[in-house]
């Protein structure tokens, strides 16, 4: 019976569902909302029209938002309900990914693979943010796990349902298109191509159908004046590719941290050593995953380069699910003790990694925007201005703001204009500054955060222009500078025994 | 009593996987650019050793996957109703009689219709008191038995006797533990009706692989050797001449003046000297003899020390590349299967470059960016891969532990070379000595302490970093390969031996000396 129980698929995937949901509400749900998230819910709250011409502008494709559209209209837009909108995507991949890895692999390798993907703090961090990273997960385990079906035992509703999610998937976000392409290049791998030349005529139909879906959407993006609003990517770098890997397995850790864990490689080449053993096959499946889990990477690195930076990790996120397998495959393979030896390190390595995570509070991406304006909505008053750098933190500033003070951005920047983010000018600063402050503002309330270059530069301004009376950091990358700007009607209160007012 | 094993000949069963050998060249090439230009050079005498090894690396590593580039290749016997004679020689010297016995009553079942078998008695010269019994056990079974009383040559020297005094145009050569199958004579004289071919050889096939550590590891070298490699050799007509389980044509033969007694590796250099004279050379992939592999470490260590003596040998003073018989592949081939025995003078140097950092702080190149990693790992990766679906997935860890656990002997066999010391032929043990062998390797014991004591010195002296911990990393790697070696030695066993429960008997026992 208890051994039963043990093998049953259900009770590991409820105990894997659990593990997910205590991370989830232990771990995730309480962080303040970010600014990737915040301009999720601001572009998702607009009607559908201004959402389809507000991504047509942007660099994402409208399936997420506009389900998140419907789900912010049925349950509310408050920050725990959205992130349990990504959370059930993470839920729904669990069993989706067991059953694909134990369907191709093993029961074992599946049981690894899923508890590597649930403890993961990359997984798990996506699995608590308002994006679509965890839908896409969801979307390419089970676009690849109907692939591998469509090629050994096709099925007419197999069509049907690889045609749906392939579409759906190109409209959850362009790195699909590489999920597609791999199935694509791997077919030519599989078998020669004279003895199936009835299936290739059908990925083709399926290929024609899915392009064609995609054509409206091309259409309004190349028709729609060109705007991104997201922060600039630049050229990735060699050590970025270690770090796709890194942040899959161990999340977003500190740069000394992660070059710690890099340093490390040459472990990675020993296990492989593991692998040599007398009649160990790889199935096919295995090097479609490993084709799965690194072409995309190589082409959005070659990309990078060729056509614009697009390299991140969180994009790669169609990498993860066939990697993860891949890993747990050949770890898997090991003999025993070396096998169990390997799964505990690095379980054990993947969970304290995730705990680190969420405690360090100076990791990247972990910005406390709730906080930073409760303050600021506490100490405004509306002769005050609230100054926000760079323009698009405007997004999480605004969810939590209720103070009375007027908001502007430097670059100044009218986020409903659709227009393009300015770009900085030292030589403008100056007016920008006069034009915000006008002449009868008090206090400017400059909140600083991801700095684009000229951070810097604004704070040299205030600081050789105005007088400073405060300056305080929320989070590491989260400052807010007080500087007096104007007259007061009404003075300050002085400190009785400086004379000064309180800074 | 030797464990049996159900017969598994999926070595031999090889296939072409040309698209991922040349990805794999394409590979190894990057890799040794940009290791060997890209970055900042560190310490001078680092670099220059670590491109040294990289040379030799990329030679052997593109003269292999040359060799296994196809192994499809089956040499098509001439249709021919004659069955020329042949001398059937099992030189034996000192081996266990029962052993003798399995092989020669084998031998004189085979099924071909001209053949004498004979038992080469070198017991006489090797010494043993009970040389006598080896005659006897020739009567017995009805065979000829001819006892050499003249000593040297060795193992070439009792064939070379033999061979004054038989006169059949073809001599099979089967070790004395080597029991042949049935039809092993006639399999491998279906090639010899072409008269261009010098020798046939068929592989080792060790019926006991199973036993323990050593043989299972000897076993697992020997499987990748008889496998992809000698397919790939015979595609070229290269094929290694093995000193067992083969059919030389006695013409070739007496013209190189008989198996060659001056050289250790008797049988390497006969080979190379017959296809000298432009005689082909044919394997057979199929299992027609099965034999022993040595069962303790200290009978593996001979052995292959002999072997390493004997290919360096030619290697120094037989240069391949100046003997005028051979083509240009096979000048190659012998420079490759020689020179294979230098592994263990860069795998030292390999081995010894992240001690040097441990304590020095010093390394080959200062800033080697995540550029080297992505050159290296695919690389490697891709190795992995040909290795296992080369040699049919039976290549295993354990053989390449054993390739490069050996590191010891390979420096101690091209010092003996160098310094033109004198080694004798000595027969591998064909029975279990017990005991432990640590005396063997001691330098994998010193170099297990240097990485530990390093570790925390460098800890100490450095701090923590990330050279730190790929320097460790790598140092572990070789921790790693060199386990297999110790186990085999019988560490494991001494450290059970060595519980306070078993002190006393392990005092009164002593080591086996080796």
């Amino acid at each position: 019976m208890k051994e039963r129980f043990l093998k049953s698929d259900v009770v590991a995937i409820l105990f894997f569902w659990i593990l997910a949901a205590l991370i989830f509400f232990g771990l995730q749900a309480g962080y303040s909302l970010r600014l990737d998230e915040s301009q999720t819910i601001w572009q998702t709250s607009q009607s559908l029209t201004n959402l389809l011409d507000s991504l047509s502008r942007n660099v994402h494709v409208p399936f997420y938002h506009i389900s998140f559209h419907f789900w912010q209209a049925w349950f509310g837009n408050g920050v725990v309900v959205g992130r349990l909108y990504s959370l059930l995507f993470m839920l729904a991949t669990i069993p989706s990914l067991f059953y694909f890895t134990k369907r191709y692999f093993s029961r074992e390798a599946a049981f690894f693979a899923t508890l590597l993907f649930t403890l993961s703090p990359f997984v798990t961090w996506f699995g608590g943010e308002i994006r679509m990273y965890t839908l896409i997960a969801f979307l390419t385990v089970n676009a690849h796990f109907l692939y591998l079906e469509l090629l050994h035992h096709p099925r007419l509703y197999h069509w049907f349902l690889y045609t749906a999610l392939a579409i759906v998937g190109v409209y959850s976000h362009y790195f699909f298109w590489f999920v597609l392409g791999i199935h694509f290049l791997y077919f030519f791998f599989h078998r020669p191509l004279r003895e199936q030349k009835m299936m290739f005529i059908k990925f083709l139909t399926v290929a024609l159908v899915v392009v064609v879906s995609f054509l409206p959407w091309a259409n309004k993006v190349l028709n729609t004046p060109g705007s991104v609003a997201d922060p600039l990517l630049s050229p990735p770098k060699s050590i970025d590719v270690f770090n796709v890997f890194t942040n899959f397995f161990f999340g977003f850790q500190s740069d000394y941290v992660n070059s710690l864990l890099i340093s490390i490689w040459p472990l990675v080449f020993t296990l492989s050593f593991f692998t040599l053993r007398k009649g160990f096959k790889l199935k096919k499946e295995f090097y479609f995953l490993v084709i799965a889990a690194f072409v995309p990477i190589l082409l959005a690195y070659v990309a990078s380069f060729l056509v614009q930076p697009m390299f991140l990790s969180r994009y790669l996120i169609i990498t993860l699910p066939p990697l993860f397998i891949a890993v747990s495959v050949l770890v898997t393979a090991f003999e025993d003790p070396i096998k169990n030896i390997t799964r505990v390190i690095l379980v054990a390595l993947v969970f304290s990694m995730l705990l680190v995570q969420a405690s360090d509070e100076s990791l990247v991406a972990k910005e406390d925007y709730r906080q930073a304006t409760e303050y600021i909505n506490r100490s405004v008053t509306p002769k005050d201005v609230v100054i926000v750098s760079a323009p698009f933190a405007i997004y999480p500033f605004q969810y939590y703001y209720d103070g009375y003070a007027r908001v502007e951005t430097i670059p100044q920047w009218n986020r409903f204009s659709g227009e393009a983010l300015p770009a900085f000018s030292r030589r403008r600063l100056p007016r920008e500054i006069d034009d915000i402050r006008g002449e009868y503002k008090h206090n400017a309330y400059m909140l600083m955060s991801y700095d684009q270059g000229y951070e810097e530069v604004i704070e040299d301004y205030m600081d050789n222009n105005f007088e400073r009376i405060e300056k305080i950091e929320f989070s590491p990358r989260i400052r807010l500078f007080v500087y007096r700007v104007g007259y007061y009607s009404d003075r300050p209160e002085l400190n009785p025994f400086t004379q000064q007012t309180e800074n | 009593m030797t464990p049996r094993r159900q017969e598994d000949s999926g070595f031999l069963n090889t296939s072409n996987h040309k698209i991922l050998i040349a990805i794999n060249i394409v590979l190894l090439v990057v890799y040794t650019v940009v290791i060997a230009t890209w970055f900042e050079i560190g310490a001078l005498p680092l670099f220059i050793l670590l491109i040294l090894s990289q040379i030799f690396y990329f030679w052997q590593g593109l003269t292999h996957m040359f060799t296994v580039w196809d192994t499809s290749y089956l040499h098509k016997p001439k249709r021919s109703r004659l069955h020329p004679e042949v001398d059937v020689f099992i030189p034996v010297a000192g081996e266990p009689l029962e052993v003798i016995r399995e092989t020669v009553s084998a031998a004189a079942r085979m099924r071909y219709k001209n053949f004498n078998v004979y038992i080469l008695n070198d017991s006489f010269v090797a010494g043993h008191e009970n040389w006598q019994n080896v005659e006897v056990l020739a009567d017995e079974l009805g065979v000829a038995c001819i006892t050499r009383t003249v000593a040297g040559g060795a193992k070439a020297g009792n064939i070379n006797n033999a061979l004054g005094q038989t006169t059949a145009p073809f001599v099979a050569i089967l070790d004395a533990d080597h029991v042949p199958k049935r039809d092993f004579l006639k399999k491998l004289m279906r090639h010899a009706a072409d008269p261009s071919v010098g020798f046939i050889q068929s592989p080792q096939y060790y019926k006991n692989a199973a036993q323990n550590e050593v043989t299972q590891g000897a076993w697992d070298q020997q499987q990748f050797f008889f496998g992809a490699i000698c397919r790939g050799k015979n595609r070229m007509g290269v094929v290694t001449m093995c000193g067992t389980n083969m059919v030389i044509r006695r013409k070739p033969l007496e013209e190189v003046g008989g198996m060659c007694d001056f050289n250790i590796a008797e049988d390497f250099i006969t080979g190379m000297f017959i296809h000298e004279l432009g005689y082909k050379s044919v394997y057979v992939p199929e299992i027609l003899a099965t034999g022993l592999a040595p069962e303790d470490y200290s009978s593996y260590f001979k052995q292959q020390l002999r072997w390493a003596r004997g290919s360096l040998e030619v290697l120094i003073r037989y240069n391949p590349l100046t003997r005028r018989g051979l083509s240009s592949i096979q000048k190659i081939q012998y420079l490759a299967s020689a020179s294979f025995y230098l592994t263990g003078l860069f795998v030292l140097i390999n081995a010894l470059l992240p001690l040097i950092f441990l304590y020095t702080g010093l390394v080959p190149l200062t800033n080697p960016t995540m550029v080297l990693v992505i050159a290296f790992l695919p690389y490697m990766f891709v190795t992995l891969m040909s290795l296992q679906l080369v040699s049919n997935h039976t290549y295993t860890l354990k053989a390449l532990a054993f390739s490069m656990g050996s590191f010891w002997i390979h420096i101690i066999a091209f010092s003996e070379v160098l310094l033109g010391k004198k080694r004798g032929f000595s027969v591998t043990s064909k029975q279990q000595l017990e005991g432990f062998f640590l005396p063997l390797v001691i330098p994998h014991l010193i170099y297990f302490a240097l990485v530990f004591v390093g570790f925390f010195y460098a800890l100490a002296t450095i701090g923590i970093s990330t050279s730190l911990l790929t320097n460790i990393s790598w140092a572990l790697f070789f921790v790693v390969i060199f386990v297999p070696s110790l186990q085999a030695a019988g560490a494991a066993k001494m450290v059970y031996a060595l519980t306070p429960r078993k002190v006393v008997g392990f005092l009164k026992k002593k080591f086996v000396s080796v």
